[in-house]
């Protein structure tokens, strides 16, 4: 019995200790030809690591695909794609030229069961399900890992069942799966009828060699898609061999090389970038507090306003701004407001250890209120013993967090009444400038039609909650003038005149709207605005914030009384009037999952509902996807059938070895339709409050002491 | 229009036209510039000079991890005949006659490694041109232990050295480390001082996870 005891012991810490396997050069799984994971036409059951983004190009003849893969879950992938099909036109030549084919794709797979030591990982995936169906394939497939090979074997359906060499074995379940019967959609419609759906399927399988040392794998394949006999609106290709061949070598961290021979007569060249943002910062943070420990600059809290002259002074160098103070007995309080940290606690902390190095012995408490925007969200209560304590690493963050004191009282705001308030003297104005892009992807006029503009950002404050915020772009170079493709819309042109507006705009005001956010209650918060609210609209309305500091919900409204500015976008308007407003609910799920649902009438006054769900990773990195339906039909909404899309953000602390906001953000619609389309909302309450509840202080928490 | 644009401008320059900070103009698109040039050619090392390390009242070393900038770290601990050496980032490396045997701090950190009784040493000391031995490694972040490598040590010469304006003559000797199961082979090299076997300059693979680290003693520690 002992030795069995033992045995699970040791076998246990193995798994605990890990595997020489993990100090071989990078040999992570790569990317098939569309994106997602898998040998070259066909998928495998492997996944990359969650948190994973991957933007490749695998390029042959006829297709060349161009991918972004996410995987926002460890069981869950998601890839969107591009296609060119280069044997085909795009249309007649008088209106799109020589331009080739695209055709645009969104792939799901989902992992079913982990690889065990006897079993192996089991997936399922669908290809192609919102486009127009020319690589729409279902799929179930096993991949076991056998020493160094890494074998996959599965059942495709549609085109990676074109082989048909068994029968489908659902049709046994229903008749429903034997008729296939959309080849080709529209686009952007789910075809969940044809799912696993044809009178046949195909078994198809390959294996992957890795050499480990080398950070190569060598993949070998049965291509159970048939070229030769077109797909959909896929003219035939010559076929010489079923087989395909390839090579892949993995660059580091960076991405994957790949060099495959398929048909037995065409080779085809991929790469692709590959980062993982679940994971700490790409470089090492070197930004430690500037406050040193030294008895020589203490000064006692008694002498209320030199001693927190001093603390503002000192707080300034860790750019954190005191926004006032008040010190009664033998206690001190402090308002703060910042914009280098993401992370509140990181902020808080940092006051903290300021005063904490200011104050002689006789300072027992103090209390940070930390503002985001000119609203206190929370307060930390310390016990400066405790605050002394973490701090030398004698107690925990943990235990330091349950011995103080963490609350919300955004209806009364501190630092209005502190009796050390430092003058403000308004307006204040912030700017900045930098150069940006535009794109526009995948038209008929050209693949990638694009801008490059001077972003001029100006913030103008005319009070405490009042602002003035002005983008102004300034043309650099374009070629938006070949786009010559107007809108057909039924609908009111809300959006699908994207193209007149950067044409006509490509010098513009992008924004230029006034601001005021408050909060009358405590965790409700209030803002109005007014004027050019974004590149498309202007007008005037709010927004209503309900969100309890200690839970992991928030409720909203927003409305606005709009009107549709001009192509030019400057200070006109055209005809069109809509009011637009919505009512949000926003719930935080496990790991860091937020909800988002919208219900409420569009810019295009049709009324729906707004879906969106992202992920938020330790790091910040979210990734997202949202989709809306409202009360139009597919044929009123055109392409598409409805309005959908993904968003990514990856915060630019990740790159430098010092904290600071931001990000950047990348924002994906298929198509640029008027239906379900919602107004931009600039500074929109839950973008400044949402992160500031307990759950979010709670995930940041040991960062306290950073 | 361009009436519009010309209002606009002045009001978002109009108080800033006296003095244009340059640092809000692209910001984070220099800082990526930097920080990518950095990546690719190696950042620009911190300055120290002699007359910082001489300022400074304990021994310390100049270290340089892959393309990271060089950074001063100091003695923190002498114990034995290991001398444990931090940076401003918390980083620690410990010496054991100049080779690194434990490092925290970093990405991957070499925990222990076990190899014959000071057999670092006595090549130094020994006539013997060549010798191979085993090391055994452990490693956390990820974890693995007794990582088996081959050592094999070739005395290679005398070099001249400067190191802050000092010139040393110093034995350079290499130090051949593979693992064949991983195909990690590297050479480590170190110059040092024959008088009294002080290790003044290396440069050290220490795990197949790490990039090189090179370093050079700026004051030299009582030993």
């Amino acid at each position: 019995m002992r030795f069995f005891i033992g045995l699970i012991i040791l076998s246990l810490s193995n798994l605990a200790v890990g595997s020489i396997d993990d100090y071989f050069p990078e040999n992570r799984v790569t990317s098939s030809n569309y994106g997602n994971t898998g040998l070259l036409e066909i998928p495998s059951a492997r996944f990359a690591k969650e948190g994973t983004l991957r933007f490749g190009i695998s390029n042959s003849y006829p297709n060349t695909f161009t991918f972004l893969t996410a995987n926002p879950f460890p069981w869950l992938e998601a890839t969107y794609r591009y296609t060119e099909i280069k044997d085909r036109l795009y249309g007649p030549y008088a209106f799109s030229g020589n331009q080739t084919y695209k055709d645009k794709g969104f792939d799901l797979k989902f992992l079913l069961a982990k690889e065990s030591y006897i079993l192996p990982s089991i997936s399922v995936g669908l290809r192609d399900i919102a486009g127009t169906g020319i690589f729409s394939s279902e799929y179930l497939v096993a991949s076991k890992e056998i020493k160094d090979f890494d074998v996959s074997i599965g059942i495709g359906w549609g085109r990676l069942g074109q082989l048909g060499n068994i029968s489908n074995p659902l049709a046994r379940w229903s008749k429903d799966f034997n008729s296939r019967n959309s080849l080709v959609g529209v686009g952007g419609t789910f075809n969940q009828k044809d799912w696993f759906s044809g009178e046949r399927a195909s078994v198809f399988g390959g294996l992957e060699y890795k050499f480990k040392k080398y950070g190569l794998r060598l993949k070998l394949e049965y291509d159970p898609t048939k070229p030769d006999t077109g797909y959909g609106i896929s003219l035939p290709s010559k076929v010489d061999s079923r087989f395909n061949i390839g090579l892949t070598y993995n660059i580091g961290n960076l991405g994957d090389l790949g060099l495959s021979f398929e048909r037995g007569n065409q080779f085809r060249f991929s790469f692709n970038f590959r980062g993982n943002f679940s994971q700490d910062a790409k470089l090492k943070k070197i930004d430690p507090p500037k406050i040193k420990n030294t008895q020589n600059t203490k000064i006692s809290h008694r002498d209320q306003r030199k001693y927190l002259r001093n603390i503002l002074f000192k707080l300034k160098d860790e750019q954190i701004f005191l926004q006032g103070g008040t010190v009664k007995k033998n206690k001190v309080e402090v308002s703060v407001s910042q914009t280098k940290f993401n992370s509140q606690p990181l902020a808080v902390g940092r006051t903290a250890r300021v005063i904490d190095q200011l104050s002689t012995d006789d300072l027992d408490e103090l209390q940070v209120n930390i503002m985001n925007g000119d609203i206190e969200t929370s307060s930390f209560s310390f016990s400066r013993e405790n605050l002394d304590k973490a701090l030398k690493n004698k107690i925990s963050v943990i235990e330091l967090v349950s011995k103080t004191k963490i609350f919300s009282s955004t209806g009364n705001q501190k630092y209005k009444s502190h009796k050390f308030r430092p003058t403000v003297n308004f307006p204040e104005h912030f700017w900045g400038m930098s150069p940006a892009l535009k794109h526009h992807i995948g038209g008929p006029e050209g693949f990638y039609l694009g801008q490059l503009w001077w972003r001029i950002n100006s913030n103008l404050k005319f009070t405490r909650n009042l602002t003035l915020s002005t983008v102004i772009g300034l043309d650099i170079y374009n070629n938006f003038d070949e786009l010559n493709n107007k809108s057909n819309s039924t609908l009111p042109h809300v959006r699908s005149d994207i193209q007149e507006y950067l044409k006509e705009g490509s010098t513009n005001i992008a924004r230029m709207k006034l601001d005021y956010i408050w909060s009358p209650k405590n965790d409700l918060f209030i803002r109005t605005d007014l004027g050019l609210i974004e590149e498309m609209f202007g007008g005037l309305g709010g927004e209503i914030l309900y969100r309890p500091f200690n839970k992991r919900y928030a409720i909203g409204f927003t409305g606005h009384y709009l009107k549709q500015r001009e192509y030019k976008q400057l200070l006109g308007f055209q005809d069109y009037k809509v009011f637009s407003g919505h009512l949000n609910t926003y719930f935080k799920l496990p790991q860091d999952v937020l909800l988002q649902v919208h219900a409420g009438r569009y810019l295009a006054k049709d009324t729906g509902i707004t879906f969106d769900i992202s992920r938020r990773f330790k790091t910040g990195f979210r990734l997202g996807v949202f989709a809306t339906k409202t009360n139009i039909s597919r044929e009123e909404f055109g392409e598409g059938s409805f309005n959908k899309g993904f968003y990514f953000s990856i915060p630019l602390d990740l790159y430098f070895s010092d904290y600071r906001s931001g990000n950047i953000g990348f924002s994906m619609s298929p198509m640029t339709r008027d239906g379900g389309a919602m107004l931009n909302n600039h500074n929109s309450l839950f973008g400044i409050f949402g992160e500031t509840n307990r759950d979010s202080i709670d995930r940041d928490i040991n960062d306290l002491i950073k | 229009m361009n009436k519009v644009y010309l209002i606009l401008t002045l009001i978002i320059f109009l108080e800033s036209c006296a003095s244009l900070n340059l640092q809000r103009i692209a910001p984070n698109y220099i800082d990526a510039y930097t920080n990518i040039k950095g990546s690719i050619f190696g950042f620009q090392d911190y300055p120290i000079t002699r007359d910082l390390v001489d300022n400074i009242p304990y021994a310390s070393l100049k270290l340089k991890i892959g393309k990271g900038s060089a950074g001063l770290l100091i003695l923190e601990e002498k114990q034995a005949k290991n001398l444990t050496y931090v940076s401003a980032d918390n980083v620690r490396i410990v010496l054991h006659n100049g080779k690194i045997i434990r490092t925290s701090g970093l990405d991957n950190n070499l925990v222990k490694i076990k190899e014959p009784k000071d057999s670092f040493k006595k090549f130094l000391i020994s006539k013997e041109d060549e010798i191979s031995y085993y090391t055994y490694s452990t490693y956390d972040y990820p974890a693995l232990i007794d990582m088996q490598a081959k050592i094999t040590l070739k005395k290679l010469g005398t070099e001249e050295v400067d190191i802050l304006d000092t010139k040393y003559y110093l034995v350079k000797f290499q130090e051949i480390v593979e693992n064949s199961y991983l195909g990690w082979k590297v050479i480590n090299f170190y110059w040092i001082d024959s008088t009294d076997y002080f290790v003044w300059r290396s440069q050290q693979s220490i795990s197949p996870l790490l990039p090189i680290i090179n370093y050079e003693v700026t004051k030299k520690p009582t030993l």
